[in-house]
């Protein structure tokens, strides 16, 4: 999928990241089952943990204030607030979920997991992988489609130029 | 200089995802189609299993093999195709329905004509059927009326619109012919020249398999099956272009129905009908499988093993119609292609994609109430019912098939069986929606009174 506007590139691959990241979330986790926890040195889980503390860390600290600060208020100004009014609410259900699973990563990191520390983490993975599914979706298929056709050439450089300093790049 | 920003001209299949909030219909409206529609599809497996002789060589006249066929195709299809329609056409075109009453007449009209229509059927009542084909009419021409008044304030979609107008057209045509053919049951005035009864009821099955039913599967496919894969909507040319060919093969199959042709023509005409009847298919089905290919999301779980296999389906029913339409009889052939032109291909991709669009409904309605929506998975026992209902579902149509193939009553017997049992599971995991439905609407209703 390719989009007119560069922003909406951006945000478009970090989507992509995301997706790719919870689909192997709902293909691992049942695989190693909810009832013993495996072995945080395992190679495969190990390379898990990692990028999903990464990829929540960017979509909870970058990805979503980029959005809410400088896009959903300019839906919000044509007067979509419905609209925004999901988008946001799904950004509020799951900042939480994904700071609970970058505590929870980071625990296990020092210390392994527990069996209940495990299933805890297991119920957490697949949530969050549906819900961030469905907000994505939601995303690419409504959202970014309407940034561009709202969105001019240098407004979208502008935001792109915002986007980089945000991600501190 | 700078490209002005272009204004918004609404209506892409995101629309479904994020204009919903406002043009959601209760959850009662659509709900009472897709209930309806899981209890009929149940009934229709049974009835298979009450004759399962007739069934083998079903060539028409009444008797349960008549009843299964319509609690089929009026009580699933036609079903699910009105409260599809009137939920994710108005969602997804973001054009509102002006009143909600008429689509709770056309419930309350259709609902219970199919009951009696079916009930008629399978007693061989005239008057039953007289009542519940007048009932069943009424009830597709107010809905009918609904969404010609959708489609033609749509101002976008146009793929699907189009679709949508030539699948009303030939619900005309299916519906015209159906009352001339209960009308004809009772007082047999059908004259000697012109098209007889078997010709009227093999028009009646290709308007209402390909046209109605078919062209509404196609259409909705090109907003449904991008929106679950995360892909771009594919080429309105070339969605055109299959709608072309497919309504050439129909057009073709119907002259070579109702006319008085010689052997040689009217097989020609068949292999013409087949062969622009499996281009269009083809067409469609690579586009369906190329917006797969790109989508983003690429496990897609059951229900889209359930799409597939209906896709496959659908080539095979092509070429068996043509093999019926050419003579062949051997295998009872005619038979054959309507069970898997109805039971396999639509049935199967009706299953797979009500998998999908129960829950995200139930999602929408969810946030629409200012509640948190449940997890998909989580909405009732669907690792249990969904797994039923793929087994007994893909058992029955094989055993089915085979069994009419193969001309052995108790292998349908056993289809039957299956095919219930997949059916009843199915229903199952409808009512848990409903259900949930149910108590979001109530839990709502407690947090604005409090």
């Amino acid at each position: 999928m390719e989009y007119i506007l560069d922003i909406c590139n951006k945000l478009h691959d970090d989507h992509m990241t995301t997706i790719s990241l919870m689909e192997r979330i709902e293909t691992a986790l049942p695989r190693l089952g909810r009832k013993s926890p495996p072995d945080v040195g395992d190679a495969g889980l190990s390379s898990l943990l990692s990028d999903l503390f990464v990829a929540m860390q960017n979509e909870v600290t970058s990805h979503f204030a980029f959005e809410e600060e400088n896009l959903f208020t300019r839906i919000e100004a044509m007067g979509e607030t419905p609209m925004i009014h999901m988008l946001r609410g799904e950004h509020e259900i799951i900042r939480p979920m994904a700071a609970e699973l970058m505590q929870s990563v980071t625990a296990a990191r020092s210390d392994g997991f527990t069996p209940e520390s495990w299933a805890a983490f297991y119920d957490l993975g697949l949530d969050l992988a549906e819900r961030e599914t469905f907000h994505i979706q939601k995303e690419e298929m409504g959202f970014l489609p309407l940034l561009e056709q709202i969105i001019d050439e240098d407004d979208d450089k502008q935001l792109c130029r915002d986007y980089d300093a945000n991600r501190g790049g | 200089m700078s490209k002005p920003p272009a204004t918004p001209s609404r209506a892409f299949p995101g629309d479904i995802l994020m204009g919903a909030q406002s043009r959601l219909l209760p959850y009662h409206i659509p709900m009472r189609f897709f209930l309806s529609a899981a209890l009929f599809q149940a009934l229709s497996w049974a009835l298979l299993m009450a004759a399962p002789g007739e069934v083998v060589s079903f060539s028409g006249g009444t008797g349960p093999a008549l009843a299964a066929l319509h609690a089929l195709t009026l009580g699933v299809l036609a079903m699910t195709v009105m409260g599809a329609s009137l939920q994710l056409l108005s969602v997804a075109t973001g054009v509102a329905m002006r009143s909600l009453f008429p689509a709770r007449l056309a419930s309350w009209l259709f609902i219970p004509g199919t009951v009696i229509l079916i009930a008629g059927m399978g007693l061989g009542s005239y008057p039953f059927m007289a009542l519940g084909g007048v009932m069943v009419i009424l009830g597709l021409s107010v809905w009918s009326v609904v969404l010609i008044d959708i489609l033609w304030r749509a101002p976008g979609l146009r793929v699907t619109v189009r679709h949508g107008w030539w699948a009303l057209i030939a619900l005309a045509l299916l519906s015209a012919i159906g009352a001339v053919l209960i009308l004809d049951m009772g007082l047999g005035f059908l004259p000697d020249h012109g098209p007889d009864y078997g010709q009227l009821a093999a028009a009646h099955a290709i308007l209402g398999g390909f046209g109605f039913v078919g062209l509404f599967v196609m259409g909705f496919s090109y907003i449904l099956v991008p929106m679950f894969a995360l892909s771009p909507a594919p080429a309105e040319g070339g969605a055109n272009l299959a709608l072309g060919l497919v309504l050439t093969g129909i057009v073709l199959a119907l002259a070579g129905i109702l006319t008085n042709l010689s052997s040689g023509q009217h097989t020609l005409l068949a292999l013409g009908a087949a062969l622009f009847g499996l281009s269009g298919a083809g067409v469609h089905i690579g586009l369906m499988l190329g917006a797969l290919k790109a989508g983003m999301k690429k496990r897609l779980g059951l229900s889209f093993v359930a799409v597939r296999a209906a896709w496959a389906l659908l080539l095979i029913a092509v070429a068996l119609g043509a093999s019926a339409a050419a003579g062949e009889e051997r295998w009872n052939m005619p038979t054959l292609f309507a069970f898997v032109l109805i039971f396999g291909w639509q049935l199967s991709f009706i299953g797979g994609i009500l998998q999908r669009v129960l829950p995200f409904l139930t999602s929408m309605q969810a946030h629409n109430l200012g509640q948190r929506p449940p997890r998909l998975s989580d909405m009732g026992h669907q690792k249990l019912t969904l797994r039923l209902y793929a087994a007994g579902h893909a058992g029955g149509l094989i055993l089915v098939a085979v069994g009419i193939a193969a001309d052995q009553s108790l292998l349908v017997l056993a289809g039957g069986a299956f095919g219930t049992i997949g059916a009843l599971a199915f229903l199952w995991f409808t009512v848990e929606i409903v259900g949930l439905n149910r108590r979001l609407h109530a839990e709502a209703l407690i947090n604005s009174a409090n």
